[in-house]
């Protein structure tokens, strides 16, 4: 199917039903509409990248979109528990599309923090930083803010370290295919510190779902954002998570990004170095399983003196599973003194399992330090064969050898009961404990 | 039971299609020791691969078994859960797994296939701790990666220590010595022989009769392309190390 047709049937649902939003959302749903048009004429997908995550096919299937704001059972959505236990968070429930703020939320918000719905009303400022994400070379987030109509909004004043973390949990529930779009928009004033947690789960594995997310975040000066991100979805269920960030100087981004369970989830990271000193640190793991897909995309763009950016994405491929990595680092011109390191390593389990990896730099700057590298391979049969003649059975051998392999992205971690609890959720999953959301290693739902 | 610990008959072995082990013979009864010796590239590691079920190698004919098992019909981690054990000539270094998660996977699997419950956290403890008394490995190198940053004497304490802890029926030493200094080898030795009793048996691979002084061999054997082609008692060792391997190589290859 060709993009116009993918997306065009949402622009036409667009135009055919009446806006449910009001204000910044409404504004934001209208100049999507006016811009897609020409944005999906002059899209063209790039050679290099999968067809199975090209926009054209993620968009193709014929999902149900949430005009009318039907919102799920409240039980269901309350019966759900984040992997993330003892996090005493400042906990929201996106259920499908719709905001729900919790108890430990509205009771503990701390001073000198909003987190709220992207239907309240928004100052001027946040709406424009929304209005910024329509930009043409991107269709699928034009599709996601034409459709937009709630999320959550994160402000922190000026000078305001928030301890308690903020964490989303996204929850898929439908009877019939749907497509949900979500967004966030995180806003950290100046010298302010925020950290937030999101992670996606199914309550009906076997019906299709397409996650849209547009993630904004804007990090002015001496600000530190940390973004942590856990797909634990069922198999039937698609994302298309486009990330974008802005960092001012001498601020600071931590992104990490983990797919343990999903079907075909696309992930794109930009993120610009804006002002100097600004310092980027992402990573990101990656489990998939049987015909499980996770590609992710960088754009790092240095656009600053003495900017600092690490990114490190590891992947282990299973069964017929496949992976993408495209990663690029862009250094403009007069970012002098840019140090930038990025490095992809995967491993292929199975035989029928494939990785796809295309690193590109550019560089228009001299005075910088910039390094990628990228691997795939087996593990170590040596290493295999060892623990095997130490009685340590092949299965058990292998999934030491994937977690040992994934250990340091998960330790690079500094929020601390998410490491510890990563560490968990990776050993269950390569253990296959997590064949569905229902049995996954989280258990979520249910367990209280 | 029979009576032999190893039976191996004529085995035939090698990789990709070069034949490499020509016709291997060893008997080995418990309680012995046997010293395997020979030049560079005989098949003396090849040989102890193939009985641990190395995948590189392919076994084209022949049998072992170890007691009344067949090991060639086993899976590695089974030949080990038997009573099979390598000290390895080069020790693998596995980065981002401890020793102490390695050791505890590798008494609960054999636990496990022998049926019987996970050993409880504080009973792994005080083995770990008996077990490295006898080669006085210290305790420092549990929480690191297996076998990673260890020095060369430090390497082949762990091979050992690892033995003691699985407490198998045949272990196979493949050149235990090389790189050892004096006092490692005197450690080792000294480790090798506390493990010794009346129903396991040991086969040490050396080039030199430096260890044979400490383990004292029963019986001694040279392997030379593949094949053992003499085999005798403690004398045959210090025969060679008189004499080289040259004469060996002038009977065989002079035929
Ligand atoms: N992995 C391998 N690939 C190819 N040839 C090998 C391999 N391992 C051993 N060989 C060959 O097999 C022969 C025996 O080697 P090896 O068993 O290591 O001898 P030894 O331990 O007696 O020195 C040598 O010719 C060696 O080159
Ligand atoms: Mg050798």
């Amino acid at each position: 199917m060709k993009l116009t047709q993918a997306l065009g049937q949402y622009l036409e649902l667009y135009r055919a039903s009446k806006c449910s939003t009001t204000g910044a959302l409404a504004r934001l749903n209208r100049l999507a509409a006016d811009a897609m048009p020409a944005a999906i004429e002059n899209y063209k997908a790039n050679a290099t990248e999968p067809y199975e995550t090209r926009l054209a096919a993620m968009f193709a299937p014929d999902y149900g979109v949430n005009i009318n704001r039907v919102d799920i059972p409240a039980d269901i959505a309350a019966s759900f528990r984040c992997g993330v236990p003892q996090l005493n968070s400042l906990l929201v429930v996106v259920a499908n599309d719709i905001f729900h703020a919790t108890d430990s939320l509205s009771k503990n918000m701390p001073e000198g923090m909003q987190v709220k719905s992207l239907r309240d009303d928004l100052p001027e400022e946040a709406a424009a930083y929304l209005f910024e994400s329509i930009k043409p070379a991107y269709p699928e987030v034009l599709a996601n803010s034409l459709m937009a109509h709630d999320g959550v909004y994160i402000h922190v004043d000026r000078g305001i370290d928030i301890e308690k973390p903020v964490q989303i949990v996204n929850i898929f529930s439908s009877p019939v295919a749907m497509l949900t779009p979500r967004r966030v928009l995180i806003v950290a004033e100046e010298n302010s510190r925020v950290r937030v947690l999101l992670c996606d789960h199914t309550q009906n594995s076997d019906v299709q779902h397409l996650n849209s997310q547009v993630v904004q975040i804007v990090a002015k000066a001496g600000a530190q954002v940390e973004l942590y991100d856990i797909e634990e979805s069922g198999a039937a269920t698609n994302r298309v998570n486009t990330v974008f960030a802005d960092i001012h100087k001498d601020a600071r981004l931590v992104l990490n990004s983990n797919f343990l369970h999903g079907g075909v989830s696309r992930n794109e990271f930009i993120v610009n170095l804006e002002g100097d000193g600004a310092d980027a640190n992402l990573s990101g793991l990656g489990i998939c399983a049987d015909k499980q897909m996770l590609d992710t995309r960088v754009t790092l763009r240095h656009n600053c003196r003495h900017g600092n950016s690490r990114q490190i994405f590891k992947n282990a491929l299973y069964d017929e599973a496949r992976g993408f990595f495209g990663g690029k680092i862009i250094v403009e011109e007069g970012a002098e003194h840019t140090d930038a390191a990025q490095t992809n390593r995967n491993i292929i389990v199975s035989e029928k399992a494939r990785m796809q990896t295309s690193p590109q730099l550019e560089i228009y700057c001299d005075e910088v330090k910039c390094s990628h590298g990228a691997t795939t391979g087996q593990l170590d049969e040596r290493a295999m064969f060892y623990m095997q003649t130490r009685g340590i059975p092949a299965d058990e051998a292998r999934r030491m050898l994937t977690q040992a392999f994934m250990a340091d992205v998960v330790d690079n971690i500094s929020f601390e009961v998410l490491r510890q609890r990563l560490h968990i959720l990776v050993e269950k999953r390569l253990s296959g404990a997590a064949g569905s959301c229902e049995t996954c290693a989280t258990s979520c739902r249910g367990a209280n | 039971m029979s009576e032999e610990l190893l039976k191996v008959k004529d085995l035939h072995a090698g990789i990709d299609g070069k034949e490499i082990l020509r016709g291997v013979n060893l008997t080995i009864r418990p309680g012995e020791v046997h010293a395997i010796m020979g030049p560079n590239g005989s098949g003396k590691s090849t040989f102890s691969g193939v009985l641990a079920g190395d995948p590189r190698f392919t076994v084209t004919s022949g049998s072992a078994f170890l007691g009344d098992t067949d090991l060639l019909a086993l899976s590695p981690e089974d030949r080990s859960h038997e009573g099979l054990f390598l000290s390895f000539q080069y020790p693998v270094e596995i980065p981002g797994v401890t020793m102490v998660n390695f050791m505890r996977a590798a008494v609960n699997a054999k636990r496990k296939y022998l049926g019987e419950a996970p050993m409880s956290a504080a009973d792994f403890l005080k083995l770990m701790r008996q077990k490295r008394a006898v080669v006085e490995l210290d305790n420092k190198l549990a929480s690191r990666s297996v076998n990673e940053g260890f020095s060369g004497g430090e390497k082949k304490r762990n091979e050992i220590f690892q033995m003691a802890v699985l407490e198998p029926k045949l272990s196979i030493l493949d050149e235990t010595d090389s790189g050892l200094d004096i006092d490692a080898l005197r450690i080792v030795a000294g480790g090798v022989n506390r493990l010794r009793n009346q129903n396991n048996a040991t086969i040490v691979i050396t080039h030199y009769q430096r260890l044979l002084d400490y383990i004292k061999p029963d019986f001694v054997h040279i392997l030379y392309k593949g094949r053992i082609v003499h085999s005798g008692g403690p004398e045959l060792a210090l025969e060679l190390e008189e004499k080289g391997y040259d004469w060996i190589k002038q009977e065989v290859d002079g035929e």
